[in-house]
């Protein structure tokens, strides 16, 4: 699967440094949008590929931790790297507790932000795939007949197929039968695998 | 722009901005120095985006400079701007633009200001900027203390010599005595993040209309900060 590009969000009220980040992240071969406003920010469409967002704490009018507030609420919890001009420690530990990657004073180093934005880049792809493999594993889940879940979620308890028939009142080979279907639907390689599948389809 | 300009929100000076207004254009100046840097290292340099990077850091290297000496002149010159004008309305108008309400504020505030007191001859907006730090901090030191109500008492009071003494006392967590002596110095700032100016500047200002600012421990707890202006 061709990956989309990764797209990094400047949010700060300030012209000049808006324009220096994006620069800077442009000449590290990062694709950037800039806003002025975190409000302008969150009313603009969501990032298909992985992204992250660059947030000055002391945005006039509304504070960083209002937006970290705000970007939680929503679908896509971007991960977000704070930059601030007065970072005090209560507030720098407000928003990394909150989930921040990182907070970071201004001015600061090239490499530090780009090192902060590639470790929020990969953990918004983490999120990402583990978003895409769920609604995988919900498709396969759903081609499961009535039958089959049952069964499922009997053997993922740790049942043998002899006590899963008993269980369902059936034969031990009618349960195989299904058993070997459910691995194939599911596309499990071992019960390991299917145990944690169950689980986040939440087959129990 | 820079420091000086008051922000439109309460539109008076706002001392603990000037860390974020200076490093601001600092940001400016590294971010796009980094730029040029990678850019100039890459197999066909994009020059012109270079030249804007430069010229980005020509001007927030400017602009730095401007702040600077804008805060020099204010603090050295401090240019005043005098009026006639009632030390009294000043701590009015400062409590009004700090609590909206005092009757409804958490803290209780006593305002004990003398009736007749003389007008000064000031500049009202750096007076009103000296009560405002004075004011802040007393609260700050008070947003803290948990085991007593918090209580502020403003006092003005006028010797027949021509003398107005303003005291603003809080019951807050104090200033431990070695503290004391360098309160008024700049950069000196028992809060955290604090810019260790507001106190400093205040010295300036008063010094400039002919007063004089100190401080001192109450008997109990808290601080008391006063200064004098000379009657006009």
């Amino acid at each position: 699967m061709q990956e989309a590009t990764p797209t990094v969000f400047v949010v700060d009220d300030e012209a000049s440094v808006r324009r220096a980040i994006a620069r800077l992240l442009c000449s590290a071969g990062l694709h950037v949008e800039t806003f002025a406003s975190a409000h302008e920010f969150l009313r603009s469409p969501q990032p298909v590929g992985p992204a992250c967002l660059v947030l000055d704490v002391r945005l006039s009018g509304e504070n960083g931790l209002t937006v970290q507030d705000a970007l939680r609420h929503q679908e896509r919890c971007l991960p977000i790297i704070f930059l601030t001009g007065h970072g005090t420690v209560p507030l720098c530990a407000k928003a990394l507790k909150a989930g921040a990657v990182d907070f970071l004073q201004k001015p600061c180093n090239d490499e530090d932000l780009l090192e902060a934005i590639a470790t929020a880049l990969a953990q918004d792809r983490c999120m990402q795939d583990a978003q895409v493999h769920r609604v995988e594993l919900h498709r396969r889940a759903a081609t499961l007949s009535p039958r089959e879940r049952a069964v499922m979620a009997l053997v993922v308890t740790g049942l043998l197929n002899k006590q899963v028939a008993a269980a369902l009142g059936t034969s031990e080979k009618t349960v195989k039968v299904h058993r070997a279907r459910v691995m194939q639907k599911m596309q499990a390689t071992s019960l390991a695998t299917l145990v944690r599948m169950a689980d986040t389809v939440g087959i129990h | 722009m820079g420091m000086i300009q008051p922000p439109p929100h309460h539109g008076l000076l706002e001392f603990s901005v000037l860390a974020h207004e200076l490093k601001q254009p600092l940001m400016v100046i590294l971010s796009n120095a980094q730029a040029a840097q990678r850019l100039l290292t890459m197999a066909t340099p994009d020059l012109t985006e270079v030249g804007a990077a430069v010229d980005d850091i020509i001007a927030a290297a400017r602009r730095t400079d401007e702040m600077i000496q804008r805060l020099q002149a204010f603090i050295t010159t401090g240019a005043l701007e005098r009026s006639r004008l009632s030390i009294n309305d000043v701590i009015r108008e400062v409590i009004q633009l700090m609590c909206g309400d005092a009757a409804t504020h958490p803290i209780r505030i006593t305002l004990d200001l003398a009736a007749d007191l003389p007008s000064v001859h000031g500049d009202r907006i750096q007076l009103r900027q000296v009560l405002l730090n004075v004011v802040r901090n007393a609260f700050e030191a008070m947003h803290l203390v948990a085991d007593r109500a918090p209580t502020l008492v403003v006092r003005t009071t006028a010797k027949p010599t021509g003398v107005i003494t303003v005291t603003v006392q809080d019951c807050g967590r104090g200033i431990d005595e070695a503290s004391m002596a360098r309160l008024f110095h700049p950069f000196f700032t028992t809060k955290a993040g604090g810019m260790g100016l507001g106190l400093a500047l205040s010295r300036s200002i008063i010094a400039a209309h002919g007063g004089w600012i100190w401080a001192s421990r109450n008997p109990v707890q808290g601080l008391t900060v006063s200064f004098t202006l000379p009657a006009s």
